[in-house]
């Protein structure tokens, strides 16, 4: 009762806004059964706001605009090509790769900073994030820095930086999915 | 051994109630007649009185016993999202019919508890694994009551959804949830109120909190068919889009509200069990991709988040505190003022307020180099010799800053890179990789005013009186009655609010004057933001309504779309500002038909303190009316506002339209 009431004030006040009406039914006949697809997998570029292209994956259910039906609403970031297989290297590397996608322009500049929390999520993923492993791969990656971020596309920035981070002495044997 | 007894029951009755009704009938039986009476499948054992445990306990009769009670317990009610509608019936938010297993799911929870029983231990071992992996809240809920297991009929199930089921166990573990409010944002139809959503904090297997942004989001929205705020609005109220939750690390998030929307994040950390978290986020896995139709104003993200949170602990009942209007930021207030459910607010800062607070830091050397890189970067020649003239730390200090403020004006998240100033911040970023010091830690402090707990209800009625003095005309007075369902404007206390921003949504006034009632004002919607320069960020005042008003005492009404555009400055104190704007105002009236009206106006408001204020407005126009000739209009306004009691306000004030003078007082009462 409440809804129809408010539906009619609306509608007098915007009546153009009914001609759009339309479109709810014809997306309610398209809506089909859920495809327990996750997001997530193969994620190219991920680019936020109003005017820009979108990573066809993930942002597919990121933001309010871009949020598909069709595709299951729930991703874990994480594990998505590799069937969930704890501590694979598919896993490990779909994880920072992901991370790495969605945070690129921060982690750029915290890497070049030595500093901030998106830098130390990262060192989690790679799996060098308790305190003292942290300020090595702080250092490792803002030395690196230039040559890390060196291009824009998140799977070779992912690539340098776990190369690098190997071959660090002490931080070699925290890295994980070897 | 559950599923026995369920089974027992489905099979020999039809009719689902019934089964219901039977099971509790039953259970006022002896069990040893209602075991005979039973034509159970050779394969499934029997509840055998022989067996030893069952001479010392009874679970088929305890469990039988307890299942009326279950439909009608209210985390049952909970799980499936039921709400009492106004005619105290049970409807379940969700309007996906998949969610239901009952064909009468959706208002009937009794009825949905039997078809959920006969899902999970009737039919072939396909489909009752598929139906316990779908729905793994009403499992693990449905196993507590009984107080035993369903057996899996098959474990190794590699069905789409058992599949996602197991990776979604895996990788999800948290004990602890937050809500999670982001802030006003006019830029974006759907953000004008704010948004909620929740957040579920990572542990680690071995029960460590890990960071922050690696935790998960749990968000829900409506999927418009437009943006266009003229439609979105209406067609948000009406439900014409459908609404969906998502799910996803919190990180991502973070970029989209801090980063490329410039919104503030505030975290209330809820006081939960880790059972009661647990629970909530296996009912995420049971709502998955099922629709619930978006109604902008009450079946929204914020009554969806309460709804989960309702789902942990079902005695909060915070679903049941929001009957008509579910505005995001009261929804927050109503939780904070829960006794005892938010352990902590946390604040984390937007991309702007990042910016702001570093530049702020720089030492007085620092700031004068700093500006001097500035100019020249909006010159197009960004110039850093400036910087040799400092030590490392503050050249840590000026490029730091420097890059926050590109990061901030680009809205940078992502992979986005900058459209005006690529390789400038390439260029720094090298630079600043090459200083090998780490930055400092620069915690920006959490601002005042501007926690949404602390913001007014939305809802005020108002009762006052207007009287009019004219030349040569008697005094005459009316009284107002007024009713604004949301949010706040500018003459409100800013609290909760900060100072920039008015939203108004279906504000409605009427007169009552010689035993006749006038409308004097309906405004579907008003939006006005006076948001200050603050350095090297310029802003821009506006303000667009769009709304239905006597401008004179009563018989002058317009229809009329207003915007104006202009800028805004401090004066004197941090929260109070005065704007000039110049715009254009069109619309009908009776007088004059189709009119348009160019316009000047100005705008100050001033708050002495949180509870006292003055706002002054004045506009000059010249109306241009196919049915009338060409006047120029004046229109000058001043009120004083005082709040003496908690959700009191006393709005006193006068107006001069033209030649007539306006006195009014107003009473408000905000809930």
């Amino acid at each position: 009762m409440k809804k129809t009431v408010i539906a009619l004030v609306a509608a007098a006040t915007f009546a153009p806004a009914l001609s759009v009406a339309q479109d709810k039914k014809a997306k309610k006949a398209s809506y089909q059964t859920p495809n327990y697809g996750m997001a997530g997998c193969g994620l190219g570029s991920t680019v936020f706001g109003k005017n820009n292209s979108m990573g066809p994956q993930l942002s597919a259910a990121t933001t309010n605009n871009t949020f598909f039906p069709g595709s299951y609403p729930i991703t874990t970031g994480t594990s998505n090509c590799s069937d969930g297989v704890e501590g694979s290297a598919g896993t490990f590397r779909m994880e920072s790769e992901t991370f790495i996608s969605v945070n690129l322009g921060t982690l750029n500049k915290e890497a070049a900073q030595g500093e901030g929390d998106h830098l130390r999520s990262l060192a989690e993923i790679v799996g060098c994030g308790a305190d003292e492993q942290f300020t090595t791969f702080a250092s490792v990656t803002q030395t690196g820095h230039t040559e890390i971020f060196s291009d824009a596309v998140p799977a070779n920035v992912a690539t340098r930086l776990i190369d690098k981070v190997k071959q660090d002495e002490t931080l070699q044997n925290c890295v994980r999915g070897q | 051994m559950a599923d026995v007894s369920f089974m027992i029951c489905a099979q020999s009755f039809a009719v689902k109630s019934f089964c219901i009704l039977s099971a509790v009938l039953a259970a006022g039986l002896s069990s040893k007649v209602f075991a005979a009476e039973s034509a159970t499948p050779p394969s499934v054992p029997v509840q055998d009185r022989n067996q030893p445990q069952a001479a010392e306990f009874d679970p088929l009769e305890k469990s039988l016993r307890s299942l009326k009670s279950a439909a009608a317990s209210q985390q049952w009610r909970k799980l499936l999202f039921y709400m009492r509608s106004w005619t105290l019936q049970h409807k379940s938010l969700v309007d996906d019919p998949r969610f239901f297993l009952s064909p009468e799911g959706k208002t009937n929870p009794e009825s949905e508890l039997s078809a959920t029983i006969k899902a999970f231990t009737e039919g072939t071992p396909a489909s009752r694994q598929e139906a316990l992996c779908k729905f793994p809240a009403r499992r693990e809920w449905l196993e507590k009551v009984i107080e035993r297991k369903f057996e899996d009929p098959q474990p190794e199930n590699n069905s789409d959804v058992c599949r996602k089921l197991g990776i979604f166990k895996r990788t999800v573990n948290s004990q602890k949830m937050s809500l999670i409010f982001s802030s006003y944002y006019p830029g974006n139809p759907g953000s004008l109120f704010g948004h909620t959503l929740l957040k579920f904090t990572k542990f680690t297997d071995s029960g460590q909190k890990g960071n922050e942004l690696l935790d998960f989001g749990l968000n829900h929205a409506a999927v418009p068919t437009t943006t266009f705020p003229l439609f979105y609005a209406p067609m948000g109220l009406a439900g014409m889009f459908a609404g969906y939750i998502s799910f996803m690390p919190y990180y991502v998030k973070v970029q989209e509200y801090n980063d490329a929307e410039s919104r503030d994040l505030w975290e209330y950390e809820l006081n939960l069990q880790p059972d009661e978290v647990r629970l909530a986020l296996l009912s995420v896995f049971d709502l998955s991709t099922h629709r619930i139709d978006y109604f902008y104003f009450d079946d929204n993200c914020s009554l969806i988040m309460l709804a989960f949170l309702d789902v942990a602990r079902p005695s909060l009942h915070l679903v049941e505190k929001f009957n008509s209007w579910v505005v995001p930021g009261d929804t927050v207030r109503k939780v904070f003022n829960q006794h005892g459910l938010v352990s902590q607010v946390k604040f984390r800062p937007s991309n702007v307020r990042r910016y702001l607070h570093a530049e702020e830091k720089l030492g007085e050397a620092e700031r004068a180099v700093f500006n001097r890189l500035m100019s020249s970067l909006k010159q197009g020649q960004l110039d850093v010799s400036p910087l040799n003239a400092l030590s490392e730390i503050q050249k840590v200090n000026v490029v730091d800053t420097s890059l926050e403020y590109i990061d901030a004006v680009e809205q940078l998240a992502g992979t986005k890179e900058p459209e005006k100033w690529k390789n400038e911040r390439v260029g720094l970023l090298k630079l600043r990789s090459q200083i090998p010091l780490t930055s400092p830690y620069r915690k920006v402090p959490t601002p005042a005013f501007e926690a949404p707990h602390e913001a007014f209800p939305p809802t005020r009625i108002s009762l006052g009186s207007l009287t009019r003095f004219d030349n040569g005309r008697s005094p005459a007075t009316g009284l107002l009655i007024g009713w604004r369902p949301a949010l706040h404007t500018l003459d409100n206390p800013v609290a909760g609010m900060g100072a920039d921003l008015g939203v108004s949504f279906f504000s409605l006034e009427g007169m009552v004057y010689r035993k006749k009632l006038y409308l004097r004002e309906f405004t579907p919607l008003g939006i006005e933001t006076i948001p200050v320069d603050r350095p090297h960020l310029s802003s821009k005042s506006w303000s667009f309504s769009f709304s239905y008003r006597q401008m004179c005492f009563a018989g002058c009404g317009q229809i009329a779309g207003q915007y104006e555009y202009g800028n805004a400055w401090r004066l004197f104190l941090e929260s109070s500002r005065v704007a000039l704007r110049a715009g254009v105002k069109t619309g009908h009236s009776a007088q004059s038909g189709l009119f348009a009206e160019p316009l000047v106006s100005g705008l100050i408001n001033f708050p002495f303190s949180n509870d006292k204020r003055w706002v002054s407005r004045a506009a000059v126009s010249r109306h241009y009316g196919l049915l009338s000739r060409p006047v120029w209009n004046f229109d000058y306004s001043s009120n004083f506002v005082l709040r003496p009691a908690d959700s009191f306000e006393m709005d006193l004030g006068t107006r001069y339209f033209n030649s007539e003078k306006q006195f009014f007082g107003r009473m408000n009462y905000y809930f």
